[in-house]
């Protein structure tokens, strides 16, 4: 399996802070692969870098195994098949769902100026098949009825839903999510847990999750890298990661991995970090 | 008694914006025109006396406006007193100013009032002093109004609104009543001289009054026959309307006459260039203050490729005869072309920019514009403070408009009413030309806005980040904004060059892209018909009330305060703008020429449904 | 690597284009007209002292521009009218003066400006605080047009007050023979009203850069420029600081309309547009929300306009280029905008949270 997004020595400085410092990371196609870290580890960060709205001070950054993204500008990095949510969920408000989706979809529709005023044929076809495709993904994400509504009049949960469906609008052929299941209860966070395999195995795309939440992680991921300080301080399987003492040091602190290593002992088990994750290993 | 302070303090406040008023001069300058007059007999001949002057109006609607805002919903005595007395307080300070003024003026070495305060003239005083009871009595009006139904409220305000606009605007009527053959003998009972009779007041606030009323009880129930027609057949009503509008349109220089015509052609020009701002500041949020740069610059290639003084008139190719000038039409594409690519250069400055950024450099290059324009070094090309003289008259040979046409010889296959159209140049062709400029931009605006680049402009105007996320290039859709309303302008530009035979660097200054921002706006910003709406308000009254061509841009500033104060969204906002500012409102009546791209969403996705099941 | 579109292309062709073009103008001008002698250094230092005093006024009214616009991130349309205010209202305190006969002697003159100066600076401010309060603070929260909008909305409805009531003819201020008359620095005149606004103008702004470095009301107006939200949990009154502002901008913006009033002698209902537009100009040139930037890029415009016609545009061939003038002024402030968008010194406004 080719790596869909190869990351080398991303480097990211603001003044005298390294937010990302060597961060280097190879994504497989087909995964689901999380990215995860204490608050401030630059995560995001490095999400930013991904999809050029920053630029790294030092690093290559290849996707697809062909295309540099380093340095290229964002809309070139969407169009080329990257994607991406936000963690403050930025929609945009005043448009409804449906226009969000579409626009989602600028980079795939080609009707020129002409086509548009003149309503030729082909201008025509292309803008009902837009609308076919932007209701067929509302129907995806489950908010077929909510068409017409306000961006920022849709609760929290249907507007993450329709942030992603936005996202899949640009036909990605790898997608970031930035904490989608930010302010989620558990029952919210298995739909949506199911709903992230669904586009991993209906659509072929490649996930790269930002998550907080340890137990979601776990289940869902079939790769994780952590970070902390800015560099990645482990990565594997979820098993390995669980019991990996930097992870959870970077956590919990040194205190904790004595504990741990103190009442643990055993090979199966339970992990010392973020929530207990009850059902490590599904991948 | 603590109740009542607001109420005292209001009415002095009251009273000290109509002293304000005074002196500003508006309240002097008004005096001149009377609202409702009536005859009276003086020495034995009938002599119109006015009952309702435009200075007492504005005074009533200042103390009734003011008053109503203090009032509570159901007010009780406690509060009528108060606001009687508020008129009162009102009446006091304007009586005190006028007995104190021409005292402050007594002082020694010759001072006078008027020396600081120039419109502290005897006429202000008089004017001042009639008001003694007017402002009680707009308060108890505004009490009284308070218990009234808020349908009949409303009905009233329109009625009122129309006796005050039709008053003000009394001696056009007169005008457009003549030029249609109307005799005077029919309409005396209505108007006489420059204001309404008292019968004409009463049938006109009845009228306006009773059709508001019925529209809106009656509105609703359109609305629902309306909907539960097929959408075919409201295709057919729409097509209908829009005919209706089109003959109505056509047919309305020949009613409007020559005068009225050149007011329309005003409101035109800047339609037009609305339509063009509209798509950069209302689609895609970017402030161009410097919008008149294009304008000028369509005015001037017109201009140097038409006149027959211009230097490009005048050069030749080395060995050759003269150039010469070029005909109109063959000149308008160019004219366009270079204010397409004048907006595409100076976009590309500004693409970075921040929007107050962007707004004060945009104004910038509307200044450097108009300098160039006016410099001594450009003078060979441009003409500098001299101008640009002699541009020839639009000629439309294949359309004559005139029944006259066979009789003057003209030999055309068009021929419509009694105005030759190729004759002296007349205000009615020019209306024509500007009509179907604003229906092409319009048709291209309207097109565009339910397109994927009437998207882009949005989710640009949305959030720019995000947009660019979206594969949205920044680049090229902030330049076809740029560019395409600079064509818009550019196209004002090339008929106004025409239009005023000789074109000057004044015309083209910065108040005339203030102008348009503020017509888009208090009309409805990014939306179509509220252009139109803001042009007819902010350029067509304003023509029609020449005699107060003083107090313009001062209303115009009082205009645009209030309104971003309290509809920020204008008249009639689009859907869009009046999502942006006013979060908390359902779903929006908004203008009906622009719906949403997706149609009624549900039933696009139950349709979609359908078709895949 | 890195494939740009055309668009890119054409905005990349264009800056090095103009970057060439301007480099062709201030290398060439300058070698041709000092080549050619017209001016000697007579000359030159005279256009520079007058730059100076012009930029001191555009430095003044600039604090204004970027105080509010520090504080509130929005362009006050309307501050050149509270500079127009200030003169205007200072006039009529000058001719009342001039009238019964207090301006005639140096100490009664030294009073009288004093007096002229203190009753414009009330007009002013009364005006800039009742902008803030009427037409401003209600729309403290709406989308960056709205304001802006209301602020030129405000600047017309000013102008055209004043118009209304004081007429729309120029008011001449009173000469004042203490200011007439100029000083000799070795063979070079200066005349008085040039040294006495450019000494009252630094007077002016270096206190209050000390105002708002070191002294509790400056510091508390730096952290409602941060973050006003915070701020107020800081226990600030950010309403308070925010007229406070307004009052400090207006009032340096009434002593510049006097200063004005003396060197050029005259007041007129629109004399605030030009000099507010050159003012907010000078601001952005120094960086926006910097105070030292404002007084930089003040002086800076003000002895571009003054030197750039003579300097560059003669010397290229262009007939009458005092004309061009504001073109010279605004194409400035463009090129600063373009090659470096932080202005001179750099800005100090707040990051916008991404």
């Amino acid at each position: 399996m080719s790596a869909v997004l190869e990351a080398r020595h991303v480097t990211k400085r603001f003044g005298g802070l390294t937010a990302v410092d060597d961060m280097s990371l190879a994504i497989p196609e087909g995964v689901i692969y999380s990215v995860i870290g204490p608050n401030g580890a630059g995560k995001t960060t490095f999400f930013n870098c991904l999809t050029g709205f920053y630029l790294p001070e030092e690093g290559q950054i290849e996707f697809d195994g062909r295309h540099r993204l380093d340095g290229r500008r964002t809309d070139q990095i969407t169009r080329l098949g990257i994607a991406r949510t936000y963690q403050n969920i930025r929609l945009f408000p005043n448009l409804t769902a449906i226009e969000n989706i579409l626009v989602g979809q600028h980079s795939h529709l080609h009707a020129s100026l002409w086509g548009v005023i003149f309503r030729t044929r082909a201008a025509r076809r292309e803008e009902a098949a837009a609308l076919d495709e932007a209701c067929r993904l509302l129907d995806f994400v489950g908010l077929s009825g909510d068409g017409d509504v306000l961006a920022k009049h849709l609760a929290y949960g249907d507007q993450r839903r329709l942030e992603i469906a936005r996202a899949l609008a640009t036909k990605p052929k790898l997608l970031l999510l930035d904490e989608p299941m930010a302010g989620m209860n558990p029952a919210e966070k298995d739909t949506m847990i199911a709903f992230i395999r669904r586009l991993r195995d209906a659509l072929g795309i490649t996930i790269l999750l930002i998550e907080h939440d340890m137990k979601v992680v776990m289940t869902i991921s079939d790769g994780i890298s952590v970070m902390d300080f800015g560099r990645k301080i482990a990565e594997g399987r979820p098993a390995a990661i669980q019991r990996d003492p930097l992870v959870i040091e970077a956590y919990l602190g040194r205190g904790a991995v004595e504990a741990v290593a103190a009442a643990d002992g055993g090979a199966d088990g339970q992990a010392a970090s973020g929530d207990r994750p009850t059902s490590p290993d599904e991948a | 008694m603590a109740v009542l302070t607001p109420y005292g303090r209001r009415g002095l406040i009251v009273g000290g914006v109509i002293v304000f008023l005074g002196l500003v001069g508006l309240l002097e300058a008004f005096s001149t025109r009377s609202i409702i007059n009536v005859l009276r007999t003086a020495g034995g001949k009938p002599v119109a006396v006015t009952l309702l002057s435009l200075p007492e109006l504005l005074a009533l609607i200042v103390a009734f406006v003011a008053v109503r805002g203090l009032l509570p919903a159901r007010p009780r005595a406690l509060d009528a007193f108060g606001a009687v007395g508020c008129g009162a307080a009102a009446s006091a300070v304007t009586a005190a100013f006028v007995r104190l003024g021409p005292a402050l003026g007594a002082g020694g070495d010759g001072f006078q009032l008027r020396d600081v305060f120039i419109h502290a003239t005897p006429e202000l005083f008089e004017v001042l002093g009639s008001f003694a009871w007017h402002l009680p009595l707009a308060a108890l009006a505004a009490v009284a109004v308070a218990f009234v139904r808020p349908d009949v409220r409303r009905a009233v305000a329109a009625g009122a609104v129309a006796v005050a606009l039709v008053g003000v605007l009394s001696d056009h009527v007169t005008i457009l009543l003549d030029h249609n053959g109307v005799p005077r003998a029919s309409t005396a009972w209505f108007l006489r001289g420059k204001s309404l009779t008292v019968a004409g007041a009463a049938t006109l606030f009845g009228g306006v009054a009773a059709l508001r009323w019925l529209g809106e009880r009656f509105r609703p129930v359109a609305d629902r026959r309306l909907a539960a027609r097929p959408a075919r057949d409201r295709r057919w009503l729409r097509r209908g309307g829009i005919a209706l509008a089109g003959v109505a349109l056509i047919a309305l220089p020949r009613f409007a006459g020559s005068y009225h015509s050149e007011v329309l052609n005003q409101v035109g020009l800047f339609v037009l260039m609305g339509l063009g701002l509209n798509i950069v500041v209302g689609f895609a949020g970017m402030l161009d203050l410097g919008y008149v740069a294009f304008f000028a610059l369509g005015a001037y290639t017109m201009g140097v490729l038409t006149s027959p003084e211009s230097f490009l008139a005048a050069a030749t190719v080395p060995g050759g005869p003269p150039v010469g000038p070029v005909g109109f039409w063959l000149a308008l594409p160019v004219c366009i072309v270079v204010a397409v690519i004048a907006g595409t250069l100076l976009g590309v400055p500004v693409l970075s920019l921040r929007g107050d950024y962007l707004a004060i450099v945009t104004l910038g290059f509307g200044e450097i514009i108009r300098v160039l324009a006016l410099s001594e070094w450009l003078r060979p090309f441009l003409g500098g403070s001299l101008g640009l003289k002699r541009i020839p008259p639009i000629k439309v040979p294949w359309l004559a408009i005139g029944d006259g046409c066979a009789a003057r010889g003209i030999d055309v296959p068009l021929c419509i009413y009694r105005v030759a159209i190729d004759g002296p140049d007349k205000p009615q062709k020019l209306f024509y030309i500007l009509l179907a400029g604003c229906v092409v931009a319009a048709f291209v605006a309207l097109r565009l806005k339910d397109s994927r680049h009437g998207r882009a402009w949005m989710a640009l105007r949305e959030d720019e980040d995000v947009a660019q996320a979206m594969g949205i290039d920044l680049v090229r859709t902030k330049l076809m904004a740029f560019a395409i309303g600079a064509a818009f302008s550019g196209l004002s530009g090339a008929i106004f060059a025409p239009k005023l035979v000789s074109i000057f660097p004044h015309s083209f200054n910065l108040l005339i892209s203030i102008n348009i921002l503020a017509l888009i706006i208090v009309g409805g910003m990014g939306s179509i018909p509220g252009v139109i709406v803001g042009a007819l308000a902010l350029v067509g009254l304003p023509e029609l009330l020449r005699e107060f061509a003083e107090y313009r841009l001062w209303a115009y500033g009082i205009v645009l305060v209030v309104m971003m104060l309290y509809r920020p969204e204008g008249m009639i906002p689009s859907t869009a703008t009046l999502r942006e500012l006013r979060p908390d409102d359902d779903a929006p009546p908004g203008d009906v020429a622009s719906p949403s791209p997706a149609g009624p969403g549900t039933a696009v996705a139950a349709a979609g449904a359908e078709a895949r099941a | 690597m890195r494939r740009s579109t055309t668009g890119e292309q054409l905005a990349t062709a264009m800056r090095w284009l103009t970057a060439i073009a301007v480099v062709g103008v201030l290398i060439y001008g300058p070698f041709q007209i000092l080549r050619s002698g017209k001016y000697g250094p007579e000359n030159w230092i005279a256009f520079v002292i007058f730059g100076l005093s012009q930029g001191s006024l555009y430095a003044l009214i600039a604090l204004g521009y970027t105080l509010v616009y520090g504080i509130l991130r929005m362009i006050n349309f309307a501050h050149g009218e509270v500079f127009m205010s200030g003169a205007y209202i200072g006039f009529f305190a000058a001719d009342a003066l001039n009238r019964a006969g207090r301006l005639d002697s140096t100490g009664g003159a030294l009073l009288g400006l004093a007096v002229i100066t203190l009753v414009a600076v009330a007009g002013s401010t009364t005006i800039a605080v009742l902008l803030e309060r009427i037409a401003y603070r209600p729309l403290r929260r709406a989308p960056r047009l709205v304001p802006l909008i209301t602020a030129i909305g405000a600047s017309l409805f000013l102008q055209y007050t004043f118009s209304g009531l004081f007429g729309s003819g120029l008011r001449t201020y009173p000469t004042i023979d203490l200011l007439k008359g100029s000083f000799r620095v070795g063979s070079v005149p200066i005349l008085k009203v040039h040294v006495l606004v450019f000494v009252a103008a630094v007077g002016l702004m270096t206190a209050l850069y000390l105002f708002v470095q070191r002294t509790r009301a400056g510091r508390a107006m730096r952290a409602v420029s941060e973050d006003k939200d915070t701020a107020a949990l800081m226990g600030i009154n950010v309403d308070g600081v925010i007229v406070q502002t307004f009052m400090l901008g207006g009032a340096l913006a009434g002593v510049a309309g006097v200063l004005h009033a003396l060197i050029y002698g005259q007041v007129v209902f629109n004399m605030g547009f030009q000099p507010g537009l050159k003012a907010f100009t000078a601001a952005v040139l120094g960086g926006i929300g910097n105070v030292p930037g404002a007084m930089l890029g003040g002086l800076f415009l003000g002895v571009v306009e003054s030197l750039g016609p003579a300097l560059f545009l003669e010397g290229l061939g262009i007939p009458a280029p005092h004309q061009l003038k504001d073109a010279i002024a605004f194409s400035l402030l463009v090129l600063v905008l373009v090659f470096r968008p932080t202005g001179i010194l750099g800005e100090r406004v707040a990051e916008k949270r991404a």
